[in-house]
């Protein structure tokens, strides 16, 4: 309870000083609180009763002090000071008012540290003219608007320093081979690589070249996919391992999936596996032809497995595909389901769904997957593609 | 028609109605997201605003201070992201077609969402085809469900459809006297029957108009009709009861609204065209025929009024 009184009347005291602050140095504000809190502490030490006078006397003691500016440090607030002294207040406050600088005086000090705080934002922009990190970082080209829709990661980065937390994982960076004009779109995707330690990092990489994968190799597996570096070299290894293992992979053709399809390695593993069944068991696709699928196209592991197997539903009963062909041209079985049931239907109603190799009038694959309307109309379809516009909206 | 580069001067321009074809099979929330996607990644690759300037005031207060102007790094790209972005549309339909449903979609683009309301009013009348197969029914009236009942349809003859579908026509044209909200027996009643065909006075009630057999491909089948207030489920167990009635069963499998008002599938927008020029360019041919035909913007007559495309 005594406590709290004292408290309430110390926080009078630094309104009182902070009303006055203008017209003092700035210094002054934080050694009279202090002073303050130390008065605070003598009293509860003491035990002392206070009561109203008191407050008054300490306003008043305050107002003196602000009176002798230069003199700060001489101003040792004790309590029993004020039971001897006795002041006129309202003198006092006549001499203060009288003496202190208007608001329209010229002042002759540095204020240049002073400013408003920032105020609470929800996007870097506000920093952007202040912060030197996020200067460096968008010179590198890194997309901040991106970031900062991202949970966490603007309370992540903006504390950092380039100096100190920064120019090492980009020097890194460098170190791996990302080209300088690609580390804006890394450090977009990533800029959780902060956080991680460097000898890890570089341990990371050691792992790598210690599994014979060549400089080029790393370059691509570190720019695929930013997150790679993020994950320890146990659980790559065990992820490789398990990659070798479901599949049968030699050392040679796990470096190439890895390369091929760094994102795979990091995927998440429930997906992975979830596709693995979907292509063996769901599509039955036999064990070798699933090496070839996972070495020549592996995002279809990446893919929704629903969708994959809906594609590829349509492709082998109704496109009348068999796996052995799917297996040569994998790329159908990631390519939308519109795109190919638009296609094939066209080419049924004009007599020329023919995507056997060995007779004539071949359809290739690729084609239904990759080429423009144009140009499947004019190759394949023989139609103008003006007709294929009328025939997709009878659909 | 000038050619411009300019992202602000295209985006003044983009306010109107357009005609939009929506595929089966892709709801019409997605196709506005796609629209939209699309008209951003367009507006943004076109050339922005300049960046804004920054005066930077620095220096020690008690000395004259150094003023510049540079570019202000909060207005850049990097930090504001892209210029146009999807909420800074507005983009609503006048026609609403559900997931199974392909054809004719009116939108209404920033300030054409105006529009868009007064022609939801009006309430013009719509053209659907419907195609149907006979022989077995699916637990959700349409070809992706499952199928719960097959029978067989080796009885059912084109004449038969016919008879049926005419008399669901005519029990629908008796209803729509009933709802018309006067007494059958009145002047008025009369008054408003010599017009011909009428509006229901409630924009709730699916009313038919019309409805034909237009191909007849043993097991499969093909409806048009005409109506207005349906709704995607409406049409579906429309071609069911068609199939009770004939001593079988039917399932719908395409759903498609070929006409909506005056505008048709061959206004409307494939997907692949769904891009700023194409959108504009549509704005341009559909804005001619609402400025022909004030009706469709504001209706004033409850019977259905003689329309020429």
């Amino acid at each position: 309870m005594f406590s709290c009184h004292s408290i309430a009347v110390l926080r009078r005291c630094g309104r009182h000083l902070t009303l006055n602050m203008k017209s003092l140095k700035v210094s002054l504000t934080i050694p009279t609180i202090s002073q303050c809190s130390k008065f605070a502490t003598d009293i509860v030490d003491q035990k002392k009763v206070i009561d109203y006078s008191s407050v008054n006397q300490l306003q008043a003691s305050e107002a003196k002090s602000t009176d002798s500016v230069p003199k700060v440090d001489h101003r040792t607030v004790g309590n029993y000071e004020y039971d001897d002294e006795i002041l006129d207040v309202d003198l006092l406050m006549e001499k203060l008012k009288r003496d202190r600088p208007g608001p329209l005086d010229p002042c002759n000090s540095d204020l240049s540290h002073l400013g408003p705080y920032f105020p609470a934002t929800f996007n870097f922009a506000a920093y952007a003219n202040k912060s030197p990190m996020i200067q460096k970082l968008a010179e590198l080209g890194v997309n901040f608007a991106k970031i900062e829709k991202r949970n966490g990661l603007m309370k992540f980065l903006l504390p950092l320093d380039f100096e100190k937390d920064m120019k090492y994982h980009i020097r890194f960076l460098n170190d791996c081979g990302v080209p300088a004009d690609y580390l804006g779109e890394f450090l977009t995707k990533n800029p959780l690589i902060f956080k991680e330690h460097l000898d890890d990092l570089y341990t990371r990489i050691r792992y790598l070249s210690a599994h014979n994968f060549t400089p080029d190799m790393i370059t691509r597996i570190v720019m695929k996919n930013p997150y790679w570096v993020m994950f320890s070299t146990k659980r790559i290894d065990a992820r490789l391992g398990h990659f070798q293992k479901t599949f049968n992979l030699s050392g040679k053709e796990i470096r190439k999936l890895a390369t091929r399809l760094p994102k795979l390695i990091t995927y998440n593993m429930n997906h992975v596996n979830g596709n693995t069944f979907a292509v063996k068991e769901e599509m039955g696709f036999e064990d070798y032809q699933t090496k070839i699928l996972l070495l020549n196209h592996p995002s279809i592991w990446t893919k929704n497995r629903s969708f994959v197997v809906e594609v590829f539903d349509y492709v082998h009963n109704i496109m009348k595909l068999s796996h052995d062909a799917i297996t040569q041209q994998p790329l159908i079985l990631t390519c939308r389901l519109h795109r190919i049931k638009q296609r094939h239907m066209f080419l049924k109603k004009l007599d020329r769904a023919q995507y056997d190799p060995e007779k004539p009038l071949y359809v290739p694959l690729r084609s239904i997957v990759l080429d423009s309307d144009s140009d499947f109309c004019m190759e394949f379809a023989k139609m103008p593609v003006e007709t294929f516009n009328r025939f997709l909206k009878s659909l | 028609m000038g050619v411009t580069s300019d992202a602000r001067v295209v985006w003044q321009f983009l306010n109107g109605i357009a005609a939009i074809y929506k595929p089966a099979g892709y709801s019409l929330h997605r196709t506005r997201n796609t629209i939209l996607t699309h008209l951003c990644r367009d507006l943004n690759a076109l050339e922005g605003r300049p960046q804004r300037e920054y005066v930077r005031i620095e220096g020690e207060t008690d000395k004259p201070m150094t003023v510049q102007v540079v570019p202000n790094l909060a207005d850049h790209l990097l930090l504001t992201g892209p210029h146009y972005q999807q909420k800074d549309f507005k983009l609503s339909w006048v026609n609403y077609l559900g997931y199974d449903t392909s054809g004719v979609v009116i939108i209404g683009i920033n300030e054409g969402a105006r529009t868009v309301m007064r022609m939801r009013e009006s309430n013009p009348t719509r053209f659907y085809k419907v195609k149907g197969v006979f022989g077995q029914a699916t637990d959700n009236y349409f070809t992706s469900g499952k199928i719960v009942e097959k029978a067989t349809y080796k009885s059912i003859k084109r004449a038969t459809v016919d008879a049926i579908c005419a008399s669901m026509q005519a029990s629908h044209q008796r209803k729509m006297f009933e709802l018309c909200g006067v007494d059958m027996q009145s002047q008025a009643a009369y008054e408003l029957a010599i017009q011909g065909p009428i509006r229901p006075a409630n924009n709730k009630i699916p009313m038919i108009y019309a409805i034909k057999c237009v191909a007849f491909n043993m097991p499969e089948f093909t409806l048009e009709i005409a109506c207005i207030n349906e709704y995607e489920m409406y049409l579906k167990t429309l071609v069911h009861q068609l199939g009770i009635q004939l001593h079988s069963v039917a399932t719908c499998t395409q759903i498609q609204c070929f006409r909506y008002g005056l505008f048709t599938t061959e206004l409307a927008l494939l997907k692949k065209h769904w891009d700023v020029q194409s959108i504009l360019d549509n704005m341009e041919q559909t804005q001619a025929i609402l400025d022909n035909n004030k009706y469709l913007v504001e209706q004033d007559s409850p019977t259905l009024i003689e329309q020429q495309i």
